[in-house]
C-alpha cells in the first residue's frame, strides 16, 4: 500500500484512524527533529545560526504546535476513531468525511509548518497560528463533532462507557476554547494587528486559552484513550464507575478555572490568581479518582510490564504513562501553582520540565500504547518487537535523563535567582535586595545542564525514531485488502507471506 | 464582583454534584449542556469578571513610536519573549529587577509579551542600561568569536542567545528603539 493523497479519499473500515495515526506518527518524526536541533542551540547558539527561518525563536513556535497539533492531536483523534465504533457497536458515521478532516487537519500543520518559521505569528504562546490556520482548526472541529455525534446517535450499545464522555466533551469544548482564546481580531499576520485586548487582558486571555486547550483538549482526550484501554489490556474490568463519574464532572468544573496560574504574581488581579491557585490544588480530586480507579483495575496486573510477549507491550507504555500522570498532575498542582512554590519555580526550566513531562511521559506514552495495539489490528500486520522494546528502553531512559536534568536545572536557576545580599539604607532604614549572583553567571552555570539535557534529548529522539521507522513500515507493508470484519489478533507469523509480498507489488503498479 | 464570583462558582458546583448525582448516569442529553454550562461560567468567571476595561497608564504605558513600534513587532516575531520576561514580580526572586510591574504598564501592548520563562534576563527595564552600540554589537553576535572581540562592548561570554545577523539594519534600527524604550 502505497502513501498518496488517495488515502484520504479511503471509505473502508478504520480508514480514517489508520491515516489519523499515520500522519501523527510522520509529524512526531518530523518534530522531534526539531527538538534536537532546539537542544543542540542550547549548547551550540551558533549551530544552524544566522538563518531566519532556522533561528530559535522562529523554530520554538512549530516544535510546540507540531508536537501538539501535529502529533499529540492527531494520533488521539486517530486513536479516538478506532474506539468510537468499538464503543457504540455501531460503525462511523462517515469514514470519507473521517479522512477529508485527516486531510485538513494535515494541511493546517504543513502550512503551520512554512508560517511559523517565516515569521507569520499571532506571538501568543499556544495560539501562535495565524488567523487562516485558526480558521480551519475550528472548522475542522466543526467536522470532528458532526462525525463523532452522529456516530454517538446512531450507536448500538445505548449505555455510554466512560471514554465517550470523555471524547464527546472534549469535542463540545475544543472550538469555543479555540474561538474565545485565540486572538480572532488580529490581522492575517499577527504583526501590528489589533487584538481584541491589549496587555494584561490579552495575558489572562492568553492563559485562558493556553491552560485550557491542554486540559481540555489534549488531556481529556488522553484520558478518555487511557480509560478504554486501561481493562482492555489489562483484561480486568474497570474498578469504580463512580469513581469516574466523579473524576469526569470535577474536572469539567475545576480544569477550566485554571489558567491563571500561569501568570502568579503578575501583574494581573490577586483575587483571580487565588481563584486559579485554589481550583488548581484541588485538581488532585479529579487526577487521585483517575489515578486511583487505575491502580484498583491494574491490581495482579504489574507484572505485565516485565512480560516479554507482544501482547504486553502496550500495557508497559499505558502504565509508565499512567504513572507520569500522576506525576506530573500531583506536580503541577502541589508545587508549581501554590504561590510560596511559583515563587521559587517560575520562569525556570522546572515548568519546562513539566510541560515536558505531561506530554512526553504522560500522553505520549498512553498514544503510544494504544498505537501498539490499534496498528497490528487494522492493518493484519504485526509491528516488530525487538524495534518496539528498543524504542521503549531509549524513550525510557532519555525521558529518565532529560527531566531529570531540566527539573534539577530548574532547583537550581530557583536557588541562584533567590541568593541576594542585603544592605540597609540608613536613610530610610529600609532593606535593600540586590541580586548575588549575575545573572550570566546563572546561565554560565547552566551549560552543564544543557549539554546534559541534549544527550538525554538524543537518546529520547533516537527511540522515537525508531518508533516513527516502526509504524511506518508497519503500514506500507500493509496488504491491499485490510481486513474488513472483526479485528485480527493474529501474530506476525501466521500473516501469509505472500500477501505481504502482493501488497508490496500492488504498490508498483 | 465577590458575590457574583461566589454565585457563579455555586452554579458551577450544582452542576457538577448534578452530574455525579444523576440518576441515568452519564448521557449525551446531560452531558452536552453540563460541560457547555461549566466552561462558559469559567470564562465568565475568570476572563469577564476581572476585564480590566479602563486601566490608567503609568509613565511606562506611555504610547510607542512608529518606530518602536516595529521594532516590537520584530521582537514578537524573532520570539524574543520565549526567552525575555517582561514583568517584575513583588517578590525575592525578582527583588533588584527595579519597579513592579503594574497593569498600566502594559496598555499598548498588542500583543502581550509577559513572558513565561527567563532563559535570558528580563527586559522590563532594559532601556536606557547599555548603550545603543552595545546592542548593535549584541545583536550581530552576542558572543566574542575571536580574542579581540573578548573585551567589546556588548560581547557577552557563556552568552546562549542566537545571532541576528540575518536582520537587515533598519531592523536592528527599530529594535534597539524598542528596547530602549523599555525604561
Amino acid at each position: 500500500m502505497g502513501l498518496g493523497f488517495w488515502w484520504f479519499l479511503d471509505k473502508s473500515e478504520n480508514s480514517t484512524a489508520r491515516n489519523f495515526i499515520f500522519s501523527s506518527v510522520v509529524w512526531l518524526g518530523l518534530v522531534v527533529s526539531v527538538a534536537l536541533v532546539l537542544a543542540l542551540k542550547f549548547v551550540w547558539p551558533d549551530f544552524l545560526g544566522g538563518v531566519a527561518w532556522l533561528s530559535f525563536g522562529r523554530l520554538r513556535p512549530f516544535h510546540v504546535n507540531g508536537a501538539l497539533f501535529g502529533w499529540l492531536s492527531m494520533s488521539s483523534l486517530g486513536i479516538m476513531f478506532y474506539i468510537l465504533p468499538k464503543l457504540t457497536g455501531a460503525r462511523l458515521w462517515s469514514e470519507r468525511l473521517g479522512n477529508v478532516t485527516c486531510l485538513l487537519w494535515n494541511t493546517v500543520i504543513v502550512l503551520s509548518a512554512v508560517s511559523l518559521p517565516f515569521g507569520y505569528t499571532q506571538g501568543r504562546e499556544y495560539a501562535e497560528y495565524v488567523l487562516p490556520l485558526d480558521l480551519m482548526t475550528v472548522l475542522c472541529f466543526m467536522l470532528l463533532i458532526y462525525n463523532a455525534f452522529k456516530t454517538v446517535a446512531l450507536r448500538k450499545e445505548k449505555a455510554m462507557y466512560v471514554s465517550l464522555w470523555y471524547f464527546l466533551a472534549t469535542l463540545v469544548w475544543a472550538p469555543i476554547i479555540f474561538l474565545v482564546g485565540n486572538n480572532f481580531m488580529m490581522d492575517w499576520t499577527g504583526l501590528g494587528g489589533r487584538g481584541v485586548v491589549p496587555g494584561v487582558n490579552d495575558a489572562m486571555l492568553n492563559w485562558w486559552y493556553g491552560h485550557n486547550v491542554i486540559g481540555m483538549w489534549f488531556s481529556t482526550l488522553g484520558l478518555g484513550i487511557f480509560y478504554y484501554f486501561l481493562p482492555v489490556l489489562t483484561k480486568n474490568p474497570l474498578y469504580s464507575h463512580r469513581l469516574s463519574m466523579i473524576g469526569f464532572w470535577t474536572l469539567a468544573f475545576f480544569y477550566v478555572w485554571n489558567g491563571q496560574h500561569h501568570l502568579v504574581y503578575g501583574p494581573g488581579p490577586d483575587w483571580l490568581e487565588s481563584v486559579a491557585i485554589t481550583f488548581s490544588v484541588l485538581m488532585v480530586i479529579p487526577v487521585f479518582a483517575v489515578v486511583y480507579n487505575f491502580f484498583k483495575t491494574a491490581q495482579g496486573k504489574w507484572h505485565l510490564i516485565f512480560d516479554g510477549s507482544y501482547e504486553a507491550l502496550p500495557v508497559r507504555f499505558l502504565m509508565v504513562g499512567g504513572l507520569a500522570y500522576l506525576l506530573t498532575c500531583t506536580q503541577g498542582a502541589l508545587i508549581n501553582a501554590p504561590r510560596t512554590t511559583n515563587a521559587y519555580f517560575h520562569f525556570t526550566y522546572w515548568t519546562v520540565g513539566h510541560a515536558h513531562l505531561a506530554f512526553l511521559g504522560s500522553f505520549s506514552f498512553i498514544n503510544m500504547a494504544a498505537i501498539y495495539y490499534i496498528i497490528p489490528r487494522i492493518t493484519g500486520i504485526q509491528m516488530n518487537h525487538r524495534l518496539a522494546n528498543w524504542h521503549f528502553g531509549l524513550f525510557t531512559a532519555g525521558i529518565i535523563v532529560f527531566l531529570g536534568i531540566l527539573h534539577t536545572a530548574g532547583i537550581i536557576q530557583g536557588a541562584m535567582w533567590m541568593a541576594k545580599i542585603e544592605e540597609i539604607d540608613f536613610l530610610t532604614d529600609k532593606v535593600i535586595l540586590r541580586p548575588a549572583v549575575e545573572f550570566i553567571d546563572v546561565v554560565r552555570a547552566l551549560h552543564p545542564f544543557y549539554f546534559t539535557v541534549m544527550i538525554g534529548a538524543g537518546i529520547m529522539v533516537s527511540g522515537i525514531m525508531i518508533f516513527v521507522f516502526n509504524v511506518i513500515r508497519t503500514v506500507y507493508a500493509t496488504p491491499y485488502t485490510v481486513p474488513q470484519t472483526a479485528p485480527s489478533n493474529a501474530p506476525a507469523d501466521t500473516v501469509k507471506r505472500d500477501e505481504k509480498q502482493r501488497g508490496r507489488e500492488g504498490t508498483r503498479e | 464582583m465577590y458575590t457574583v464570583l461566589l454565585l457563579l462558582i455555586l452554579a458551577s458546583t450544582v452542576i457538577c454534584l448534578g452530574g455525579i448525582y444523576y440518576k441515568k448516569g452519564v448521557t449525551v442529553g446531560i452531558l452536552v449542556p453540563g460541560v457547555m454550562l461549566l466552561i462558559i461560567i469559567s470564562f465568565v468567571s475568570t476572563a469577564v469578571l476581572p476585564y480590566m476595561g479602563e486601566i490608567k497608564p503609568t509613565p511606562k504605558g506611555a504610547p510607542y513610536t512608529d518606530k518602536q513600534l516595529l521594532g516590537r513587532q520584530i521582537y514578537v516575531r524573532e520570539g524574543c519573549w520565549y526567552c525575555h520576561t517582561q514583568q517584575v514580580r513583588p517578590i525575592r526572586a525578582d527583588a533588584g529587577e527595579g519597579e513592579v510591574s503594574q497593569p498600566g504598564d502594559y496598555v499598548n501592548d498588542y500583543p502581550h509579551v509577559l513572558g513565561t520563562e527567563r532563559t535570558g534576563p528580563d527586559l522590563t527595564h532594559v532601556g536606557g542600561e547599555y548603550e545603543d552600540a552595545w546592542h548593535r554589537n549584541h545583536f550581530a553576535n552576542p558572543r566574542p568569536l575571536t580574542q579581540e572581540e573578548a573585551g567589546m562592548p556588548g560581547k557577552v561570554s557563556g552568552s546562549i542567545m542566537p545571532s541576528f545577523s540575518y536582520l537587515s539594519p533598519e531592523e536592528i534600527d527599530a529594535l534597539i528603539a524598542y528596547i530602549q524604550s523599555l525604561k
